[in-house]
Protein backbone atom coordinates (compact mmCIF):
# COMPACT_ATOMS: atom_id res chain seq x y z
CA UNK A 1 0.00 0.00 0.00
CA UNK A 2 1.25 3.46 -0.78
CA UNK A 3 -0.08 6.63 0.78
CA UNK A 4 0.20 9.95 -0.91
CA UNK A 5 -0.93 13.43 0.01
CA UNK A 6 -1.80 15.35 -3.15
CA UNK A 7 -1.36 19.10 -3.72
CA UNK A 8 -5.11 19.74 -3.40
CA UNK A 9 -5.10 18.20 0.09
CA UNK A 10 -6.72 14.94 -0.97
CA UNK A 11 -5.20 11.53 -0.35
CA UNK A 12 -4.41 8.68 -2.66
CA UNK A 13 -4.11 5.14 -1.34
CA UNK A 14 -2.67 2.97 -4.05
CA UNK A 15 -1.57 -0.64 -4.19
CA UNK A 16 -4.47 -1.72 -2.02
CA UNK A 17 -4.80 -5.46 -2.09
CA UNK A 18 -7.97 -7.41 -1.59
CA UNK A 19 -7.40 -7.77 2.15
CA UNK A 20 -6.96 -3.99 2.50
CA UNK A 21 -10.19 -3.42 0.60
CA UNK A 22 -12.01 -6.03 2.64
CA UNK A 23 -10.75 -4.40 5.84
CA UNK A 24 -11.92 -0.96 4.79
CA UNK A 25 -15.30 -2.36 3.73
CA UNK A 26 -15.54 -4.02 7.14
CA UNK A 27 -15.26 -0.69 8.94
CA UNK A 28 -19.00 -0.33 9.66
CA UNK A 29 -19.11 -3.83 11.15
CA UNK A 30 -15.89 -3.38 13.08
CA UNK A 31 -17.08 -0.01 14.39
CA UNK A 32 -20.54 -1.22 15.35
CA UNK A 33 -20.97 -0.47 19.05
CA UNK A 34 -24.74 -0.85 19.28
CA UNK A 35 -24.76 -4.52 20.28
CA UNK A 36 -21.88 -4.21 22.69
CA UNK A 37 -22.58 -2.48 26.02
CA UNK A 38 -18.88 -2.01 26.83
CA UNK A 39 -18.21 -0.44 23.43
CA UNK A 40 -21.27 1.77 23.68
CA UNK A 41 -20.26 2.93 27.13
CA UNK A 42 -16.82 3.83 25.82
CA UNK A 43 -18.13 5.81 22.83
CA UNK A 44 -21.03 7.40 24.68
CA UNK A 45 -19.76 7.89 28.24
CA UNK A 46 -21.54 9.83 30.94
CA UNK A 47 -21.07 13.60 30.66
CA UNK A 48 -20.24 14.04 34.35
CA UNK A 49 -18.45 12.05 37.01
CA UNK A 50 -20.51 10.02 39.45
CA UNK A 51 -21.86 12.21 42.18
CA UNK A 52 -22.01 15.30 39.97
CA UNK A 53 -24.43 13.92 37.39
CA UNK A 54 -27.95 15.05 38.27
CA UNK A 55 -31.00 13.25 36.83
CA UNK A 56 -31.81 16.41 34.88
CA UNK A 57 -28.32 16.53 33.35
CA UNK A 58 -28.51 12.86 32.44
CA UNK A 59 -31.92 13.27 30.85
CA UNK A 60 -30.89 16.33 28.84
CA UNK A 61 -27.70 14.62 27.69
CA UNK A 62 -29.54 11.51 26.49
CA UNK A 63 -32.22 13.57 24.77
CA UNK A 64 -30.13 16.24 23.09
CA UNK A 65 -26.46 15.23 22.91
CA UNK A 66 -26.37 11.46 22.47
CA UNK A 67 -28.41 11.51 19.22
CA UNK A 68 -25.98 14.06 17.79
CA UNK A 69 -22.99 11.95 18.76
CA UNK A 70 -24.58 8.84 17.23
CA UNK A 71 -25.32 10.76 14.06
CA UNK A 72 -21.75 12.04 13.87
CA UNK A 73 -20.34 8.54 14.27
CA UNK A 74 -22.73 7.13 11.66
CA UNK A 75 -21.92 9.91 9.19
CA UNK A 76 -18.22 9.10 9.32
CA UNK A 77 -18.92 5.51 8.33
CA UNK A 78 -21.29 6.58 5.55
CA UNK A 79 -18.55 8.75 4.08
CA UNK A 80 -16.08 5.88 4.17
CA UNK A 81 -18.49 3.54 2.39
CA UNK A 82 -19.30 6.21 -0.16
CA UNK A 83 -15.60 6.73 -0.96
CA UNK A 84 -15.05 2.97 -1.24
CA UNK A 85 -17.57 2.87 -4.07
CA UNK A 86 -15.05 4.86 -6.08
CA UNK A 87 -12.26 2.28 -5.76
CA UNK A 88 -10.53 1.85 -9.07
CA UNK A 89 -8.56 -1.20 -10.13
CA UNK A 90 -4.95 -0.66 -11.05
CA UNK A 91 -3.54 -1.84 -14.37
CA UNK A 92 -2.22 -5.39 -14.26
CA UNK A 93 1.44 -5.69 -13.60
CA UNK A 94 3.82 -6.26 -10.74
CA UNK A 95 2.10 -5.02 -7.59
CA UNK A 96 3.84 -2.01 -6.01
CA UNK A 97 4.00 -3.41 -2.47
CA UNK A 98 6.52 -6.18 -2.90
CA UNK A 99 8.15 -6.21 0.51
CA UNK A 100 10.16 -9.42 0.18
CA UNK A 101 12.00 -10.53 -2.94
CA UNK A 102 11.18 -14.15 -3.64
CA UNK A 103 14.00 -16.65 -3.70
CA UNK A 104 14.35 -17.61 -7.35
CA UNK A 105 15.56 -21.06 -6.34
CA UNK A 106 12.64 -21.73 -4.02
CA UNK A 107 9.84 -24.06 -5.07
CA UNK A 108 6.77 -22.39 -6.54
CA UNK A 109 4.77 -22.86 -3.31
CA UNK A 110 7.22 -20.77 -1.30
CA UNK A 111 6.82 -17.67 -3.40
CA UNK A 112 4.67 -15.07 -1.66
CA UNK A 113 1.27 -14.80 -3.26
CA UNK A 114 1.52 -11.05 -3.02
CA UNK A 115 4.37 -11.08 -5.51
CA UNK A 116 2.18 -12.61 -8.19
CA UNK A 117 1.38 -10.14 -10.95
CA UNK A 118 -2.15 -11.60 -11.02
CA UNK A 119 -3.07 -10.23 -7.58
CA UNK A 120 -5.43 -7.34 -8.18
CA UNK A 121 -4.68 -3.98 -6.63
CA UNK A 122 -6.77 -0.90 -6.26
CA UNK A 123 -6.47 2.84 -5.87
CA UNK A 124 -8.62 4.89 -3.55
CA UNK A 125 -8.85 8.67 -3.59
CA UNK A 126 -10.07 10.43 -0.49
CA UNK A 127 -11.18 14.07 -0.80
CA UNK A 128 -9.61 16.47 1.67
CA UNK A 129 -12.83 17.02 3.61
CA UNK A 130 -13.29 13.24 4.02
CA UNK A 131 -9.95 12.67 5.72
CA UNK A 132 -11.16 13.33 9.23
CA UNK A 133 -14.26 11.10 8.85
CA UNK A 134 -11.94 8.32 7.70
CA UNK A 135 -9.73 8.88 10.71
CA UNK A 136 -12.65 8.82 13.12
CA UNK A 137 -14.18 5.74 11.48
CA UNK A 138 -10.91 3.83 11.95
CA UNK A 139 -10.62 5.20 15.48
CA UNK A 140 -14.13 4.07 16.29
CA UNK A 141 -13.33 0.59 14.97
CA UNK A 142 -10.28 0.39 17.21
CA UNK A 143 -12.26 1.59 20.23
CA UNK A 144 -14.88 -1.09 19.62
CA UNK A 145 -12.23 -3.79 19.07
CA UNK A 146 -10.56 -2.67 22.28
CA UNK A 147 -13.80 -2.78 24.25
CA UNK A 148 -14.84 -6.08 22.73
CA UNK A 149 -11.55 -8.02 22.62
CA UNK A 150 -9.23 -6.08 24.90
CA UNK A 151 -6.97 -4.97 22.06
CA UNK A 152 -4.97 -1.84 22.68
CA UNK A 153 -1.81 -0.05 21.66
CA UNK A 154 -0.11 -0.14 25.06
CA UNK A 155 0.21 -3.87 25.61
CA UNK A 156 1.75 -6.44 23.29
CA UNK A 157 -0.80 -8.98 22.11
CA UNK A 158 -0.79 -12.70 22.76
CA UNK A 159 -0.92 -13.72 19.12
CA UNK A 160 -1.35 -17.40 19.91
CA UNK A 161 -4.37 -16.63 22.07
CA UNK A 162 -5.79 -14.34 19.41
CA UNK A 163 -5.34 -17.05 16.80
CA UNK A 164 -7.05 -19.60 19.00
CA UNK A 165 -9.93 -17.23 19.67
CA UNK A 166 -10.34 -16.46 15.99
CA UNK A 167 -9.40 -12.82 16.53
CA UNK A 168 -6.02 -12.68 14.85
CA UNK A 169 -7.36 -10.98 11.74
CA UNK A 170 -8.99 -8.31 13.92
CA UNK A 171 -5.59 -7.64 15.43
CA UNK A 172 -4.07 -7.11 11.98
CA UNK A 173 -6.96 -4.81 11.11
CA UNK A 174 -6.41 -2.91 14.36
CA UNK A 175 -2.71 -2.51 13.53
CA UNK A 176 -3.45 -1.37 10.00
CA UNK A 177 -5.69 1.38 11.38
CA UNK A 178 -3.03 2.41 13.92
CA UNK A 179 -0.48 2.85 11.14
CA UNK A 180 -2.82 4.77 8.89
CA UNK A 181 -4.10 6.99 11.67
CA UNK A 182 -0.59 7.78 12.88
CA UNK A 183 0.37 8.86 9.40
CA UNK A 184 -2.81 10.87 8.94
CA UNK A 185 -2.32 12.90 12.12
CA UNK A 186 1.33 13.65 11.61
CA UNK A 187 1.37 14.24 7.88
CA UNK A 188 -2.10 15.43 7.07
CA UNK A 189 -4.29 16.52 9.97
CA UNK A 190 -1.79 18.22 12.30
CA UNK A 191 1.43 18.58 10.38
CA UNK A 192 2.84 21.65 12.20
CA UNK B 1 -10.84 30.31 32.26
CA UNK B 2 -12.48 30.50 35.70
CA UNK B 3 -14.53 33.67 36.46
CA UNK B 4 -15.60 34.60 40.03
CA UNK B 5 -19.39 34.38 40.59
CA UNK B 6 -21.32 37.70 40.37
CA UNK B 7 -23.10 38.96 43.45
CA UNK B 8 -26.72 37.74 43.32
CA UNK B 9 -29.40 40.48 43.25
CA UNK B 10 -31.81 40.70 46.21
CA UNK B 11 -35.49 40.12 45.36
CA UNK B 12 -36.41 43.74 46.02
CA UNK B 13 -33.67 45.21 43.82
CA UNK B 14 -34.70 48.65 42.54
CA UNK B 15 -33.59 47.82 38.98
CA UNK B 16 -35.83 44.75 38.88
CA UNK B 17 -38.75 46.89 40.05
CA UNK B 18 -37.94 49.39 37.29
CA UNK B 19 -37.85 46.63 34.65
CA UNK B 20 -41.23 45.35 35.81
CA UNK B 21 -42.69 48.83 35.61
CA UNK B 22 -41.33 49.28 32.10
CA UNK B 23 -42.80 45.95 31.04
CA UNK B 24 -46.21 47.13 32.19
CA UNK B 25 -46.04 50.17 29.90
CA UNK B 26 -47.82 49.76 26.56
CA UNK B 27 -45.55 49.41 23.53
CA UNK B 28 -42.46 48.40 25.42
CA UNK B 29 -40.41 45.39 24.37
CA UNK B 30 -38.61 45.00 27.64
CA UNK B 31 -38.44 41.39 28.70
CA UNK B 32 -38.52 40.79 32.42
CA UNK B 33 -36.48 37.80 33.33
CA UNK B 34 -37.82 35.51 36.03
CA UNK B 35 -36.28 35.93 39.41
CA UNK B 36 -33.48 33.61 40.21
CA UNK B 37 -33.06 32.52 43.78
CA UNK B 38 -29.70 32.89 45.42
CA UNK B 39 -29.34 29.12 45.44
CA UNK B 40 -30.04 28.82 41.73
CA UNK B 41 -27.71 31.70 40.99
CA UNK B 42 -24.79 30.18 42.82
CA UNK B 43 -25.54 26.78 41.23
CA UNK B 44 -25.27 28.36 37.78
CA UNK B 45 -22.03 30.11 38.73
CA UNK B 46 -20.44 26.99 40.17
CA UNK B 47 -17.30 26.31 38.15
CA UNK B 48 -16.84 22.92 36.51
CA UNK B 49 -13.72 21.07 35.42
CA UNK B 50 -13.52 19.41 32.02
CA UNK B 51 -11.46 16.24 32.34
CA UNK B 52 -9.86 14.06 29.67
CA UNK B 53 -9.20 10.47 30.73
CA UNK B 54 -6.52 8.16 29.45
CA UNK B 55 -7.42 5.31 27.19
CA UNK B 56 -5.10 2.77 25.56
CA UNK B 57 -6.46 3.35 22.07
CA UNK B 58 -6.33 7.03 21.16
CA UNK B 59 -3.02 8.10 19.69
CA UNK B 60 -1.09 10.65 21.73
CA UNK B 61 -0.63 12.82 18.64
CA UNK B 62 -4.40 12.80 18.10
CA UNK B 63 -5.17 13.70 21.71
CA UNK B 64 -2.78 16.65 21.45
CA UNK B 65 -4.38 17.77 18.20
CA UNK B 66 -7.90 17.59 19.61
CA UNK B 67 -7.00 19.53 22.77
CA UNK B 68 -5.39 22.23 20.65
CA UNK B 69 -8.29 22.37 18.27
CA UNK B 70 -11.06 22.59 20.87
CA UNK B 71 -9.41 24.84 23.44
CA UNK B 72 -7.02 26.84 21.25
CA UNK B 73 -4.00 26.03 23.40
CA UNK B 74 -0.44 26.16 22.16
CA UNK B 75 1.09 22.89 21.01
CA UNK B 76 3.36 22.93 24.05
CA UNK B 77 0.49 23.31 26.51
CA UNK B 78 -1.61 20.69 24.73
CA UNK B 79 1.29 18.23 24.75
CA UNK B 80 1.82 18.79 28.47
CA UNK B 81 -1.84 18.05 29.09
CA UNK B 82 -1.70 14.99 26.84
CA UNK B 83 1.27 13.66 28.79
CA UNK B 84 -0.62 14.20 32.04
CA UNK B 85 -3.52 12.23 30.58
CA UNK B 86 -1.17 9.48 29.51
CA UNK B 87 0.96 9.28 32.65
CA UNK B 88 -1.47 10.23 35.40
CA UNK B 89 -4.62 8.80 33.91
CA UNK B 90 -6.45 12.08 33.52
CA UNK B 91 -6.02 15.82 33.18
CA UNK B 92 -8.20 18.85 33.83
CA UNK B 93 -8.08 20.64 30.51
CA UNK B 94 -10.45 23.51 31.28
CA UNK B 95 -12.43 25.07 34.12
CA UNK B 96 -15.38 27.38 33.84
CA UNK B 97 -19.13 27.66 33.70
CA UNK B 98 -21.33 24.59 33.39
CA UNK B 99 -22.89 25.32 30.04
CA UNK B 100 -19.54 25.82 28.35
CA UNK B 101 -18.15 22.73 30.07
CA UNK B 102 -21.02 20.67 28.66
CA UNK B 103 -20.24 21.94 25.17
CA UNK B 104 -16.55 21.06 25.52
CA UNK B 105 -17.34 17.57 26.81
CA UNK B 106 -19.64 17.03 23.85
CA UNK B 107 -16.92 18.16 21.43
CA UNK B 108 -14.32 15.94 23.08
CA UNK B 109 -16.63 12.94 22.95
CA UNK B 110 -17.42 13.69 19.32
CA UNK B 111 -13.66 13.36 18.73
CA UNK B 112 -13.89 10.05 20.65
CA UNK B 113 -11.83 11.14 23.60
CA UNK B 114 -12.89 9.80 26.98
CA UNK B 115 -14.02 12.89 28.86
CA UNK B 116 -16.49 14.19 31.40
CA UNK B 117 -17.06 17.13 33.70
CA UNK B 118 -16.82 17.52 37.46
CA UNK B 119 -17.68 20.26 39.90
CA UNK B 120 -14.62 22.25 40.76
CA UNK B 121 -13.59 22.84 44.35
Amino acid sequence: MQLQKLPDGSLRFSGLNSWDVKTFRSLPALADYAADPAAEKRLLPSPAVEGDLTPEMAMDWVEYVVPELRESFARNLEIVLSDLQELSPEPEGPPPDIGVMPDPDAPESNILRESSPMVPHFTLNIPADHIEPWFRAMNQARLVLSARYGMDSEHPPDLAALLEAGQLEHWFQYELFVSLQGWLVEVVMDPD
Amino acid sequence: MFLPPPTPWPAADPLQLLFRAMAALPGTDTEVLPEISEEESSELDQPWHVIVFNDPVNLMSYVTMVIRRIFGYSREKAETMMLDVHQKGKCIVWTGLKEQAELYVKQLQEHQLSSSMKKAG
